[in-house]
């Protein structure tokens, strides 16, 4: 006669674990931990360059022409030095200007740069002084109509105060940017291949915060009139699709 | 068991479970940021707070989907039951990930403006109606609150005041939220990072996911297709020697719940296949220290009442069952959780079936 046969033996929490529960676990417990050092690093090693682009830490000084309009811009003295754009801290426009400008003013600030595209922006209650010197006029070259397919993004975090400064994720910082009127600009392709940045306003040359609000950081096709304002292109917005 | 509650009944298996998820994590974290800024140097560098929103996003993808395997595996392969034990705390800690994951891309995408950071991520612009335009941080956000109630209700104090199936009609709302985390990223991060390893992997965790279920659900319909309509007081449900001592066939009853019959020590006791603790398949526990015990938690009930030896207060229902001949003759009416039921017992046998 023989007994009824025995039952695996099942796994209980407070009780010590059996052999065969334990040789999955010796097995699963290393494979999951390897899974986590190989997995992250696939998937952060895929992640999309955001291009070149630095903020630098110090502050600097710089001289130069305060041009207000469309955007607080700074005119270096010497025409070969790109313009700078400025900003204030945080998600902010330069704003209280107003008595500045054309004239000629002393700034400090940190530098943010992608490519020959500057940007400054100015600490907290340290604005620009209006320092003695000769002064600059802006001079726009011919506009030529033009149809431009792109993202619209905000300049800032364009220029490398957030990387990458651009696309879905983005569209909640980029929206609340342009709302606190820091310059909207179209991020697009060129024929050969290499990203362009354009400045955006108004068909009349105002700031274009509001008009470009509803379609950032989705695919739209923007038809004006560009130009380039001291090497920076400068697209005067008639339609938005 | 629920004499009493404590914010975490402690022992060795849940420490050793919580350092895994611990060392799981902070691995996880340590790799995403390591290997994003060696691979992205300035000045093609990522922004920090950046990495770490994406690293604690993708970490709480990956362990949204070792959560929701787990179930299926466990019912597929009993040796996974290790992993099913503890599953709580790791659900918990997965929402604490997702947690962080929002606070910082709320901060970061959301503050230092003229808005508050939750309105200015949540509200004002996007449609609805388009793909491109979808606010899909609001399907993140909607996830996150049903990550919340399953976390702030896991515990068993509210297992037992929600009622075990409220308590688990709130859980299975996971798999709602798990959509939505996955439109979470279709419509945001995917619409950004275009490397085709990211939709593969999340197609192929969707698809795992699937094929999971649906294999378990297939088990579980092949174990139905055997049952038996009762059509009289009493039922044949099978050889006295299909059941190993200390284990339990599982009947199936059409239109009833199942039932679960032991044998322990030359008798037969027949209960509800469905542990009160979290509806766990009793049928696949064992008789340990004379008590069937439920192969999930442990929750343990005597085979002859189907109650939890004091202190402790569940029950469940019993049914009548006798021998006759070799044959288990089952009553399929089921007693009220509790009621004492004589167990059946088995004669002896010239033989027992081989294992």
């Amino acid at each position: 006669m023989t007994g009824p046969r025995r039952a695996e033996p099942i796994y209980v929490g407070y009780l010590p674990t059996p052999e065969r529960h334990q040789r999955l676990l010796r097995v699963i417990v290393p494979a999951m931990l390897v899974l986590a050092v190989v997995s992250a690093g696939l998937i952060a090693g895929a992640q999309r360059s955001p291009g070149p682009a630095s903020w630098s830490a110090e502050a600097e000084r710089f001289e130069g022409t305060l041009v207000l309009v469309p955007y607080p811009v700074l005119l270096p003295d010497r025409e070969s030095d790109p313009p700078m754009y400025l900003v204030a801290a945080g998600k902010f426009g330069a704003a209280g200007l107003g008595p500045l400008g054309g004239r000629r003013v002393e700034v400090r600030g940190t530098v943010l740069r992608r490519d020959n595209a500057l940007m400054l922006e100015l600490p907290s209650g340290a604005g620009p002084r209006e320092v003695p010197g000769p002064t600059r006029a802006l001079q726009d070259a011919v506009a030529i109509p033009v149809t431009l397919r792109g993202e619209i993004v905000d300049s800032k975090c364009c220029l490398g105060a957030m990387k990458p400064g651009e696309g879905k994720t983005h569209r909640a910082c980029a929206t609340l940017c342009v709302r606190g009127g820091i310059p909207p600009v179209l991020v697009s392709t060129a024929d050969d291949g290499r990203t362009l940045y354009t400045l955006l306003t108004t068909a009349e040359n105002g700031p274009a915060n509001t008009l470009v609000l509803p379609h950032i950081a989705e695919p739209v096709t923007l038809r004006g009139a560009l130009t380039d304002r001291a090497g920076i292109r400068v697209l005067a917005i008639d339609s938005i699709e | 068991m629920s004499a009493g509650y404590k914010a975490v009944q402690w022992n060795a298996h849940k420490r050793r479970y919580d350092a895994a998820v611990a060392g799981f994590i902070v691995l996880y974290l340590a790799s995403f940021v390591g290997v994003g800024m060696a691979t992205h140097r300035p000045p093609d560098d990522i922004s920090p707070p950046i990495l770490l929103i994406r690293a604690l996003a993708t970490l709480g993808i990956v362990m949204l989907h070792i959560i929701l395997a787990i179930g299926p595996l466990a019912r597929l392969d009993a040796r996974f039951a290790p992993l099913l034990y503890n599953r709580r705390h790791l659900g918990v800690a997965f929402f604490l990930v997702a947690l962080a994951h929002a606070l910082l891309a709320t901060l970061f995408y959301g503050g230092f403006g003229v808005q508050n950071p939750a309105s200015a991520v949540l509200a004002g612009y996007g449609s609805f109606a388009s793909v491109s335009a979808f606010p899909f941080e609001v399907l993140g956000f909607a996830a996150l609150l049903v990550f919340f109630v399953m976390a702030a209700t896991s515990h068993d104090f509210w297992l037992a005041n929600l009622s075990p199936r409220v308590w688990k009609w709130v859980h299975m709302s996971v798999y709602a939220a798990y959509f939505l985390v996955v439109g979470h990223v279709v419509l945001g991060a995917l619409q950004s990072e275009t490397s085709p390893l990211y939709a593969g992997l999340l197609f192929a965790g969707v698809a795992g996911l699937i094929v999971l279920h649906g294999l378990a659900g297939l088990r579980d319909r092949r174990q139905d297709r055997g049952a038996i309509s009762p059509d009289g007081a009493w039922v044949d449900v099978g050889d006295v020697g299909e059941i190993a001592e200390n284990a339990a066939k599982v009947v199936c009853l059409a239109g009833r719940e199942r039932v679960a019959v032991f044998r322990h020590g030359g008798r037969l006791s027949a209960v509800s296949n469905v542990c009160a603790h979290q509806g766990g398949p009793l049928g696949e526990g064992r008789v340990i220290d004379g008590c069937i015990t439920c192969p999930w938690h442990g929750y343990q009930y005597r085979p002859g009442d189907g109650q939890s030896p004091p202190p402790y207060t569940e029950k469940i229902p019993t049914y009548r069952v006798r021998v006759e001949g070799r044959r288990i003759m089952l009553n399929p009416e089921a007693l009220a959780p509790g009621t004492p039921v004589e167990p059946a017992i088995i004669p002896p046998a010239p033989e027992e079936p081989a294992p």
